[in-house]
Protein backbone atom coordinates (compact mmCIF):
# COMPACT_ATOMS: atom_id res chain seq x y z
CA UNK A 1 0.00 0.00 0.00
CA UNK A 2 1.16 3.26 -1.16
CA UNK A 3 1.33 6.69 0.03
CA UNK A 4 -0.91 9.19 -1.78
CA UNK A 5 1.97 11.33 -2.57
CA UNK A 6 3.46 8.61 -4.09
CA UNK A 7 0.40 7.84 -5.77
CA UNK A 8 0.62 11.58 -7.43
CA UNK A 9 4.57 11.23 -8.04
CA UNK A 10 3.34 8.28 -10.07
CA UNK A 11 0.35 9.78 -11.08
CA UNK A 12 2.38 11.19 -14.81
CA UNK A 13 3.52 7.58 -15.42
CA UNK A 14 0.77 6.23 -15.19
CA UNK A 15 -1.66 8.24 -17.41
CA UNK A 16 1.02 8.09 -20.09
CA UNK A 17 0.78 4.12 -19.64
CA UNK A 18 -3.05 4.05 -19.71
CA UNK A 19 -2.84 5.88 -22.89
CA UNK A 20 0.79 4.82 -24.41
CA UNK A 21 -1.27 2.51 -27.04
CA UNK A 22 -2.95 5.35 -28.35
CA UNK A 23 -1.36 6.70 -31.50
CA UNK A 24 -2.19 9.29 -34.17
CA UNK A 25 -1.48 7.26 -37.17
CA UNK A 26 -0.20 7.45 -40.16
CA UNK A 27 -3.69 6.75 -41.83
CA UNK A 28 -5.41 9.13 -39.37
CA UNK A 29 -3.28 12.13 -40.81
CA UNK A 30 -3.80 11.23 -44.26
CA UNK A 31 -7.46 10.98 -43.71
CA UNK A 32 -7.12 14.14 -42.11
CA UNK A 33 -5.31 15.39 -45.20
CA UNK A 34 -7.73 13.61 -47.35
CA UNK A 35 -10.46 15.38 -46.11
CA UNK A 36 -8.51 18.56 -45.95
CA UNK A 37 -8.08 18.27 -49.53
CA UNK A 38 -11.94 17.90 -50.05
CA UNK A 39 -12.65 20.71 -47.89
CA UNK A 40 -10.00 22.78 -50.45
CA UNK A 41 -11.42 21.53 -53.69
CA UNK A 42 -14.96 22.09 -52.03
CA UNK A 43 -14.14 25.57 -50.94
CA UNK A 44 -12.71 26.80 -54.29
CA UNK A 45 -15.18 27.61 -56.54
CA UNK A 46 -17.72 28.41 -53.96
CA UNK A 47 -14.94 31.11 -52.86
CA UNK A 48 -14.78 32.00 -56.50
CA UNK A 49 -18.33 32.09 -56.73
CA UNK A 50 -18.68 33.78 -53.63
CA UNK A 51 -16.01 36.59 -54.98
CA UNK A 52 -17.66 37.03 -58.16
CA UNK A 53 -21.20 37.15 -56.31
CA UNK A 54 -19.40 40.15 -54.18
CA UNK A 55 -18.12 41.37 -57.66
CA UNK A 56 -20.78 41.36 -59.36
CA UNK A 57 -23.01 43.20 -56.75
CA UNK A 58 -19.99 45.92 -55.73
CA UNK A 59 -20.38 46.76 -59.40
CA UNK A 60 -24.47 46.81 -59.72
CA UNK A 61 -24.29 48.87 -56.26
CA UNK A 62 -21.20 51.40 -57.87
CA UNK A 63 -23.22 51.38 -61.01
CA UNK A 64 -26.56 52.00 -58.80
CA UNK A 65 -24.37 55.04 -57.08
CA UNK A 66 -22.86 56.37 -60.43
CA UNK A 67 -26.43 56.96 -61.88
CA UNK A 68 -27.80 58.67 -59.06
CA UNK A 69 -24.42 60.51 -58.40
CA UNK A 70 -24.69 61.59 -62.25
CA UNK A 71 -28.44 62.08 -62.16
CA UNK A 72 -28.17 64.16 -58.77
CA UNK A 73 -25.40 65.95 -60.33
CA UNK A 74 -28.02 66.96 -63.84
CA UNK A 75 -30.63 67.53 -61.86
CA UNK A 76 -28.56 69.97 -59.02
CA UNK A 77 -25.54 70.67 -60.80
CA UNK A 78 -25.99 70.44 -64.40
CA UNK A 79 -28.60 71.11 -66.04
CA UNK A 80 -27.39 72.33 -69.51
CA UNK A 81 -27.03 68.79 -70.47
CA UNK A 82 -28.93 68.29 -73.69
CA UNK A 83 -31.70 65.80 -73.91
CA UNK A 84 -33.26 64.16 -77.14
CA UNK A 85 -36.19 67.06 -76.62
CA UNK A 86 -34.51 69.53 -74.84
CA UNK A 87 -31.42 71.30 -76.77
CA UNK A 88 -29.41 74.07 -74.58
CA UNK A 89 -28.88 77.19 -76.49
CA UNK A 90 -26.98 79.24 -74.03
CA UNK A 91 -26.23 79.76 -69.98
CA UNK A 92 -25.25 82.91 -68.41
CA UNK A 93 -24.80 83.04 -64.64
CA UNK A 94 -26.42 86.48 -63.66
CA UNK A 95 -27.13 88.05 -60.48
CA UNK A 96 -30.35 88.90 -60.45
CA UNK A 97 -31.03 89.59 -56.79
CA UNK A 98 -28.02 91.07 -55.78
CA UNK A 99 -26.70 88.04 -53.86
CA UNK A 100 -24.63 86.02 -53.70
CA UNK A 101 -24.48 83.20 -54.75
CA UNK A 102 -25.54 83.80 -58.66
CA UNK A 103 -28.48 82.90 -60.63
CA UNK A 104 -28.34 81.32 -63.85
CA UNK A 105 -30.41 81.86 -66.58
CA UNK A 106 -30.26 79.41 -69.71
CA UNK A 107 -32.29 79.19 -72.72
CA UNK A 108 -33.62 76.04 -74.30
CA UNK A 109 -35.03 74.75 -77.99
CA UNK A 110 -37.93 72.15 -77.47
CA UNK A 111 -38.62 69.78 -79.79
CA UNK A 112 -42.20 68.63 -79.03
CA UNK A 113 -43.04 65.40 -79.97
CA UNK A 114 -45.07 66.16 -83.19
CA UNK A 115 -41.13 67.35 -84.85
CA UNK A 116 -42.45 71.30 -83.95
CA UNK A 117 -39.70 73.19 -82.14
CA UNK A 118 -40.56 75.72 -79.32
CA UNK A 119 -38.42 78.06 -77.35
CA UNK A 120 -37.96 78.46 -73.40
CA UNK A 121 -36.03 80.31 -71.09
CA UNK A 122 -34.99 78.77 -67.30
CA UNK A 123 -34.23 80.60 -64.44
CA UNK A 124 -32.76 78.65 -61.99
CA UNK A 125 -31.48 79.66 -58.20
CA UNK A 126 -28.78 77.98 -56.79
CA UNK A 127 -28.30 77.29 -52.46
CA UNK A 128 -25.12 77.81 -50.45
CA UNK A 129 -24.19 74.46 -51.75
CA UNK A 130 -24.24 75.28 -55.30
CA UNK A 131 -27.27 73.06 -55.91
CA UNK A 132 -29.83 74.47 -58.59
CA UNK A 133 -33.34 74.82 -58.46
CA UNK A 134 -35.95 76.27 -61.32
CA UNK A 135 -37.54 79.58 -59.80
CA UNK A 136 -39.40 80.25 -63.32
CA UNK A 137 -39.73 79.04 -66.85
CA UNK A 138 -40.19 81.34 -69.62
CA UNK A 139 -41.45 80.03 -73.14
CA UNK A 140 -40.25 82.11 -75.85
CA UNK A 141 -42.02 83.16 -79.31
CA UNK A 142 -40.15 83.25 -82.13
CA UNK A 143 -37.80 79.87 -84.05
CA UNK A 144 -34.31 81.06 -82.99
CA UNK A 145 -33.14 82.73 -79.68
CA UNK A 146 -30.72 85.85 -79.31
CA UNK A 147 -27.84 85.65 -77.34
CA UNK A 148 -28.86 86.29 -73.70
CA UNK A 149 -28.11 90.11 -72.34
CA UNK A 150 -27.34 91.37 -68.98
CA UNK A 151 -28.69 94.88 -68.20
CA UNK A 152 -27.69 96.65 -64.80
CA UNK A 153 -30.83 97.78 -63.46
CA UNK A 154 -30.74 101.42 -62.25
CA UNK A 155 -31.48 102.28 -58.58
CA UNK A 156 -31.96 98.52 -57.55
CA UNK A 157 -29.98 95.42 -56.29
CA UNK A 158 -29.12 93.01 -59.13
CA UNK A 159 -29.14 92.97 -62.72
CA UNK A 160 -31.98 92.23 -65.02
CA UNK A 161 -31.37 89.82 -68.01
CA UNK A 162 -32.74 89.96 -71.43
CA UNK A 163 -34.45 87.31 -73.37
CA UNK A 164 -34.97 87.61 -76.76
CA UNK A 165 -35.90 85.50 -79.67
CA UNK A 166 -36.90 86.25 -83.36
CA UNK A 167 -39.06 84.54 -86.01
CA UNK A 168 -35.92 84.91 -87.91
CA UNK A 169 -37.98 87.57 -90.24
CA UNK A 170 -38.54 91.19 -88.68
CA UNK A 171 -39.56 90.07 -85.20
CA UNK A 172 -37.95 89.84 -82.18
CA UNK A 173 -39.99 88.72 -79.01
CA UNK A 174 -38.07 89.55 -75.75
CA UNK A 175 -38.68 88.90 -71.90
CA UNK A 176 -36.48 91.24 -69.16
CA UNK A 177 -36.15 89.30 -66.60
CA UNK A 178 -35.78 91.04 -63.41
CA UNK A 179 -36.22 90.51 -59.17
CA UNK A 180 -38.41 92.41 -56.86
CA UNK A 181 -39.06 91.46 -53.70
CA UNK A 182 -38.35 88.37 -53.40
CA UNK A 183 -39.62 87.08 -56.61
CA UNK A 184 -38.91 86.82 -60.29
CA UNK A 185 -40.19 89.73 -62.41
CA UNK A 186 -40.48 89.23 -66.05
CA UNK A 187 -41.94 92.47 -68.73
CA UNK A 188 -42.25 90.88 -71.13
CA UNK A 189 -42.74 92.22 -75.06
CA UNK A 190 -42.06 92.60 -78.76
CA UNK A 191 -40.47 94.75 -80.64
CA UNK A 192 -40.63 94.66 -84.38
CA UNK A 193 -37.91 97.35 -86.40
CA UNK A 194 -35.73 95.81 -88.50
CA UNK A 195 -34.49 93.18 -90.16
CA UNK A 196 -33.41 90.80 -87.76
CA UNK A 197 -29.94 89.45 -90.09
CA UNK A 198 -28.60 92.76 -89.47
CA UNK A 199 -27.96 92.29 -85.91
CA UNK A 200 -25.19 90.46 -85.65
CA UNK A 201 -24.43 91.43 -82.14
CA UNK A 202 -27.16 91.95 -80.22
CA UNK A 203 -25.39 92.37 -77.13
CA UNK A 204 -24.99 96.21 -78.11
CA UNK A 205 -28.37 96.62 -78.98
CA UNK A 206 -30.56 98.82 -76.47
CA UNK A 207 -33.58 97.19 -76.04
CA UNK A 208 -34.13 99.89 -73.59
CA UNK A 209 -36.46 101.43 -73.14
CA UNK A 210 -38.90 99.67 -74.00
CA UNK A 211 -42.94 99.81 -73.74
CA UNK A 212 -43.75 97.15 -71.22
CA UNK A 213 -47.24 96.59 -71.86
CA UNK A 214 -47.36 93.98 -68.52
CA UNK A 215 -45.77 92.50 -65.55
CA UNK A 216 -45.62 88.76 -64.75
CA UNK A 217 -44.38 87.86 -61.03
CA UNK A 218 -43.29 84.57 -60.04
CA UNK A 219 -44.10 82.55 -57.09
CA UNK A 220 -42.02 83.53 -54.22
CA UNK A 221 -38.30 82.32 -54.49
CA UNK A 222 -38.31 79.54 -52.12
CA UNK A 223 -34.99 78.59 -52.61
CA UNK A 224 -32.75 78.29 -48.93
CA UNK A 225 -29.52 80.72 -49.68
CA UNK B 1 -0.08 16.66 -36.90
CA UNK B 2 2.53 14.58 -36.13
CA UNK B 3 4.24 16.71 -33.02
CA UNK B 4 0.28 17.19 -31.27
CA UNK B 5 -1.48 14.09 -32.77
CA UNK B 6 -0.71 11.34 -29.85
CA UNK B 7 -1.61 14.29 -27.47
CA UNK B 8 -4.16 15.35 -28.73
CA UNK B 9 -5.40 11.73 -29.31
CA UNK B 10 -5.01 10.75 -25.58
CA UNK B 11 -6.69 14.46 -24.56
CA UNK B 12 -9.95 13.06 -26.61
CA UNK B 13 -10.02 9.72 -25.08
CA UNK B 14 -9.66 11.15 -21.73
CA UNK B 15 -12.98 12.90 -22.21
CA UNK B 16 -14.41 10.67 -24.64
CA UNK B 17 -13.17 6.92 -23.18
CA UNK B 18 -13.80 5.22 -26.26
CA UNK B 19 -10.87 4.90 -28.85
CA UNK B 20 -12.70 4.65 -31.78
CA UNK B 21 -14.49 8.14 -31.05
CA UNK B 22 -11.33 9.44 -29.73
CA UNK B 23 -9.62 8.63 -33.05
CA UNK B 24 -12.21 10.37 -34.66
CA UNK B 25 -12.67 13.35 -32.46
CA UNK B 26 -8.62 14.09 -33.06
CA UNK B 27 -8.51 13.75 -36.66
CA UNK B 28 -12.03 15.96 -35.97
CA UNK B 29 -9.13 18.49 -34.52
CA UNK B 30 -6.94 18.74 -36.54
CA UNK B 31 -9.32 19.37 -39.56
CA UNK B 32 -10.59 22.32 -37.53
CA UNK B 33 -7.40 23.60 -36.91
CA UNK B 34 -6.01 23.88 -39.91
CA UNK B 35 -9.68 24.89 -41.70
CA UNK B 36 -9.40 27.58 -38.59
CA UNK B 37 -5.61 28.52 -38.88
CA UNK B 38 -6.67 32.01 -40.63
CA UNK B 39 -8.51 32.73 -37.43
CA UNK B 40 -5.43 31.87 -34.98
CA UNK B 41 -4.12 34.58 -32.75
CA UNK B 42 -0.36 35.21 -33.13
CA UNK B 43 -0.18 35.76 -29.87
CA UNK B 44 -1.32 32.30 -28.44
CA UNK B 45 0.77 29.57 -28.41
CA UNK B 46 -0.35 26.69 -30.72
CA UNK B 47 -0.09 24.24 -28.34
CA UNK B 48 -2.70 26.07 -26.04
CA UNK B 49 -5.32 26.64 -28.72
CA UNK B 50 -4.74 22.74 -30.41
CA UNK B 51 -5.54 21.55 -27.04
CA UNK B 52 -8.89 24.30 -26.03
CA UNK B 53 -9.84 22.56 -29.71
CA UNK B 54 -9.77 19.42 -28.55
CA UNK B 55 -11.14 20.36 -24.99
CA UNK B 56 -13.94 21.97 -26.74
CA UNK B 57 -14.59 19.45 -29.36
CA UNK B 58 -14.53 16.39 -26.96
CA UNK B 59 -17.10 18.52 -24.70
CA UNK B 60 -19.67 18.85 -27.61
CA UNK B 61 -19.76 15.97 -28.43
CA UNK B 62 -20.26 14.41 -24.62
CA UNK B 63 -22.78 16.87 -24.78
CA UNK B 64 -24.47 15.52 -27.75
CA UNK B 65 -23.98 11.82 -26.74
CA UNK B 66 -25.80 12.59 -23.34
CA UNK B 67 -28.46 14.20 -25.09
CA UNK B 68 -29.04 11.09 -26.82
CA UNK B 69 -28.35 8.70 -24.05
CA UNK B 70 -30.84 10.50 -22.11
CA UNK B 71 -33.15 9.99 -25.17
CA UNK B 72 -33.07 6.57 -24.33
CA UNK B 73 -33.28 6.71 -20.61
CA UNK B 74 -29.64 5.71 -20.12
CA UNK B 75 -26.74 7.48 -18.50
CA UNK B 76 -23.22 7.47 -19.63
CA UNK B 77 -22.05 4.72 -16.69
CA UNK B 78 -22.38 2.33 -19.54
CA UNK B 79 -19.46 3.56 -21.20
CA UNK B 80 -17.55 3.42 -18.27
CA UNK B 81 -18.50 -0.14 -17.56
CA UNK B 82 -17.39 -1.11 -21.30
CA UNK B 83 -14.59 0.73 -20.53
CA UNK B 84 -13.74 -0.68 -17.57
CA UNK B 85 -14.96 -4.28 -18.84
CA UNK B 86 -12.40 -3.36 -21.57
CA UNK B 87 -9.59 -2.85 -19.38
CA UNK B 88 -10.15 -5.10 -16.63
CA UNK B 89 -7.73 -7.51 -17.39
CA UNK B 90 -5.26 -4.74 -17.25
CA UNK B 91 -6.11 -2.70 -14.38
CA UNK B 92 -4.73 -5.38 -12.13
CA UNK B 93 -1.11 -3.99 -12.29
CA UNK B 94 -1.38 -0.67 -10.12
CA UNK B 95 -0.39 1.89 -12.74
CA UNK B 96 -3.57 0.60 -14.30
CA UNK B 97 -5.43 0.93 -11.34
CA UNK B 98 -4.43 4.35 -10.89
CA UNK B 99 -5.32 5.05 -14.42
CA UNK B 100 -8.70 3.41 -14.07
CA UNK B 101 -9.47 5.29 -11.23
CA UNK B 102 -8.81 8.64 -12.99
CA UNK B 103 -10.52 7.66 -15.62
CA UNK B 104 -13.90 6.96 -13.76
CA UNK B 105 -13.81 10.40 -12.17
CA UNK B 106 -16.20 12.86 -12.91
CA UNK B 107 -15.45 14.90 -16.66
CA UNK B 108 -14.27 18.37 -14.85
CA UNK B 109 -11.44 16.69 -12.52
CA UNK B 110 -10.53 13.64 -14.92
CA UNK B 111 -9.90 17.00 -17.41
CA UNK B 112 -7.30 18.64 -14.76
CA UNK B 113 -5.93 15.86 -13.98
CA UNK B 114 -5.14 14.52 -17.17
CA UNK B 115 -3.78 18.40 -18.05
CA UNK B 116 -1.88 18.68 -14.54
CA UNK B 117 -0.08 15.67 -14.21
CA UNK B 118 0.42 14.30 -17.83
CA UNK B 119 0.41 16.76 -20.54
CA UNK B 120 2.24 19.26 -17.20
CA UNK B 121 0.32 22.38 -17.82
CA UNK B 122 0.21 24.99 -14.82
CA UNK B 123 -2.72 26.95 -13.79
CA UNK B 124 -2.41 29.75 -16.47
CA UNK B 125 -2.27 27.28 -19.24
CA UNK B 126 -4.75 24.57 -18.16
CA UNK B 127 -7.10 27.94 -17.31
CA UNK B 128 -6.69 29.12 -20.84
CA UNK B 129 -7.53 25.65 -22.32
CA UNK B 130 -10.21 25.21 -20.45
CA UNK B 131 -12.13 28.68 -20.03
CA UNK B 132 -11.95 28.28 -16.75
CA UNK B 133 -10.80 30.92 -13.84
CA UNK B 134 -7.51 29.69 -12.84
CA UNK B 135 -9.52 29.48 -9.25
CA UNK B 136 -11.80 27.26 -10.31
CA UNK B 137 -8.96 25.04 -11.89
CA UNK B 138 -7.27 25.33 -8.54
CA UNK B 139 -10.51 24.10 -6.85
CA UNK B 140 -11.09 21.47 -9.42
CA UNK B 141 -7.31 20.44 -9.20
CA UNK B 142 -7.72 20.21 -5.56
CA UNK B 143 -11.53 18.03 -5.48
CA UNK B 144 -9.95 15.67 -8.34
CA UNK B 145 -6.88 14.82 -5.92
CA UNK B 146 -9.15 14.25 -3.00
CA UNK B 147 -11.75 12.11 -4.98
CA UNK B 148 -8.73 9.73 -6.59
CA UNK B 149 -7.43 9.57 -3.20
CA UNK B 150 -10.80 8.46 -1.94
CA UNK B 151 -11.32 5.80 -5.08
CA UNK B 152 -7.94 4.19 -4.49
CA UNK B 153 -8.10 3.89 -0.92
CA UNK B 154 -11.18 2.29 -1.68
CA UNK B 155 -9.79 0.14 -4.11
CA UNK B 156 -6.76 -0.58 -1.93
CA UNK B 157 -4.31 0.80 -3.54
CA UNK B 158 -3.78 3.66 -1.02
CA UNK B 159 -3.67 3.13 2.23
CA UNK B 160 -5.95 5.45 3.95
CA UNK B 161 -4.66 7.57 6.50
Amino acid sequence: MRKMDDIFEKLPHALEDGLKDLKFTEEMRQNVLSQLNKAATKAGPQKKKHFWQVAVALIVLLGCIGVAGLWSTYRNLAPPVTSPNFTEIEALDIDLDGKEPLELVNTWRVREPDRTESLMAIVWTRNARGQLSVVSTHPMEGQEFLPLVVLPAPRRQGNLVVIASTDGEKQIFYSILGYENGRVVEYPGKYIEYPVKKMRNPREINLVPVIIDHKIIYANWEVEK
Amino acid sequence: MRRYGDQVLRLAYSYLKDVEEAKDAAQEVFLKVFLSLPKFRQEEMPYTWIYRVTVNLCRDRLRKKKHFLWQFLEDDSGLVSSLNTEDQALAKLEEKEIFMAVMSLPEKYREVIFLYYLYQFNINQISAITGAGKALVKTRLHRARKKLKKLLTANGVVESA
